[in-house]
């Protein structure tokens, strides 16, 4: 088990914007973490991202407990994320972005000669390698979310949080995503895709969290969620639930 | 950095050390050129954690002033030039970790205007327990020559240069520009934001406090006070904007124009060169936020492409 959530519970004063819920993840898993607006996904993420401590619950990677450290040492214990507005770092090169990545975060390379070649190597995994000069302020948006993607992978994450990443993206870039995650599952890494696209995480995962009003209310494969009569009912309403 | 720019920078770096020796050389040129350093040093210091960390210090002059202070003091006391120069760097760098802790917490704006409210407090402090005029006593006066102070200042510019060179080079450097970028962004990548701009915070000031101890040294007589007035801080600021914010030449450059400038209009027109930078500096932050040195990227660009 390479993930324990237990009991994460997140009140913003009065709104409970996440109730008891709890799950687990395995090594190599894909995840796919779905729920309509406002049903907590993105709070269950940035606890996990420590970009807040919860109000009550855990979060154990690889058993240690990790709940409530700040953002730069969850990095460091092997959690990688992205934005779901993307934010690399624009006044730098796409080559700088990656290699910040790489003399950081998990796993970190101190010579700066090593963490360029190694950077170099992701930018041709994500098929940035001719722009490794280019500033990330003149990269096209999708550019932009590869390279946020490639900065994240630098820093070595043992767990990869997706936050709302085909959004915005043409079908054709959202099938060329889904291959790069599929991809990820061959390298060990195991991936936790927080979606709005329901179909893209059907597709890509092989299992399913459903959350709603803050409440886990389904969880399991694409298909026994995608037949669950919670899961329809929370997405399509009361009268389509009934089959 | 290009082979060019080596040869550049090697060719003016010899130049510069054997000028108090060329037989044209006199106290005028070696004055305008100390305070040069003295300018670009200051300039090329506040960018380190303007320009590279994204923190606007408008308190910088409370590091020049320190390090003058406690240079001057116990060089005139007696201690060797060498401990009480390297003494002014690490009471600079120390009352930056003292209050880098609480002022680091603030953000953007709310980090310039308690930066100035921090300096301008020191600054009323020095004016009231010194108010008076420190001169060169008799025996420094007799045996005062402007060489041994022209070394020292280029000594000082040379390793605050060479500070900024390494920052762009190296992990630490790479980590706070990162920063810069985006806070929340490094962070989730590992990187420790806080520690990063403190770093920063403190070598900046420890180069600010040594810029102030060669001032310290240089200076035949001056008002205690002087060294702390908010002008350091907004000379470094407008020279560094109009070189070029967050770059390594950007600073020098913008103190070379910045001193031309002064010393060409103060001959005709006291203070004018003000004028003249304020507006430049208007101008820079409308229409060039990245100086000269953009300016100059951008011809280069426009003459490559119409080739």
């Amino acid at each position: 088990m390479l993930l324990e959530v237990r009991q994460l519970t997140k009140s913003f004063g009065g709104l409970l914007a996440l109730s008891n819920v709890s799950f687990t993840v395995e090594k190599g898993d894909v995840v796919g973490l779905i729920g309509p607006n406002g049903s907590g996904k993105s709070t269950a993420f940035n606890i996990m991202a420590g970009t807040f401590p919860p109000t009550s619950g855990q979060v154990l990677l690889e058993g240690k407990d990790i709940t409530g450290l700040p953002a730069h040492q969850v990095s460091a214990r092997g959690i990688a994320r992205s934005f779901q507005l993307v934010r690399p770092f624009l006044h730098l090169t796409a080559l700088q972005n990656v290699m910040a990545g790489r003399m950081y975060g998990h796993e970190p390379v101190a010579s700066t000669h090593q963490a360029k070649t190694e950077a170099m190597a992701i930018l041709a995994f994500i098929g940035l390698a001719e722009k490794n000069q280019t500033k990330a302020g003149s990269l096209t948006v999708m550019e932009r979310k590869w390279l946020e993607l490639g900065r994240a992978l630098a820093t070595r994450p043992k767990l990869l949080l997706l936050d709302e990443f085909m959004a915005g993206l043409t079908p054709t870039e959202v099938n060329a995503a889904m291959s790069l995650i599929g991809e990820f599952k061959e390298q060990g890494i195991t991936v936790i895709v927080v979606e709005h696209i329901v179909k893209a995480v059907m597709n890509l995962s092989n299992h399913v969290i459903v959350l709603n009003a803050g409440t886990k209310i389904a969880e399991g494969s694409p298909q026994e969620v995608s037949r669950d009569p919670h899961v329809i009912k929370a997405y399509l309403g009361e009268r389509y639930a009934a089959h | 950095m290009k082979y060019g720019g080596w040869l550049i920078a090697g060719v003016l770096l010899a130049a510069l050390l054997v000028t108090p020796q060329l037989p044209f050389s006199n106290n005028k040129i070696l004055t305008i050129l100390i305070q040069l350093f003295i300018v670009a040093a200051m300039a090329s210091s506040w960018n380190i954690l303007a320009g590279f960390a994204g923190q606007v210090n408008l308190g910088h002059a409370a590091f020049f002033g320190l390090g003058a202070l406690t240079t001057r003091l116990m060089w005139l006391d007696g201690y060797p030039l060498a401990l009480s120069f390297v003494a002014g760097g690490l009471v600079a760098a120390l009352f930056a970790l003292a209050i880098g802790f609480p002022a680091l917490r603030l953000r953007g704006i709310y980090f310039a205007i308690g930066t100035l409210a921090l300096a301008e407090a020191l600054n009323e402090t020095v004016s009231n327990i010194l108010p008076g005029n420190s001169a060169l006593p008799g025996p420094q006066l007799v045996s005062y020559e402007l060489p041994s102070r022209y070394y020292l200042a280029l000594g000082v510019v040379l390793v605050v240069v060479a500070v900024a060179y390494w920052l762009t080079q190296a992990r630490l450097g790479l980590g706070m520009m990162s920063v810069r970028e985006n806070e929340a962004a490094a962070q989730a990548i590992g990187i420790n934001a806080f520690r990063h701009k403190l770093w920063a915070f403190i070598i900046s000031a420890f180069l600010a406090g040594i810029t102030g101890s060669a001032f310290a040294y240089f200076h035949v007589s001056y008002y205690y006070q002087h060294t702390f007035t908010p002008l350091w801080t907004f000379d470094a600021v407008l020279v560094t904007f109009v070189g070029g914010v967050g770059t390594v030449a950007g600073p020098i450059l913008g103190a070379i124009f910045f001193v031309v400038i002064r010393d060409v209009l103060a001959t005709n027109l006291t203070n004018f060169h003000q004028v003249i930078f304020g507006v430049l500096f208007i101008l820079v932050v409308l229409i060039l936020p990245g100086g000269f040195l953009e300016l100059w990227d951008r011809l280069r660009v426009r003459m490559t492409n119409s080739k």
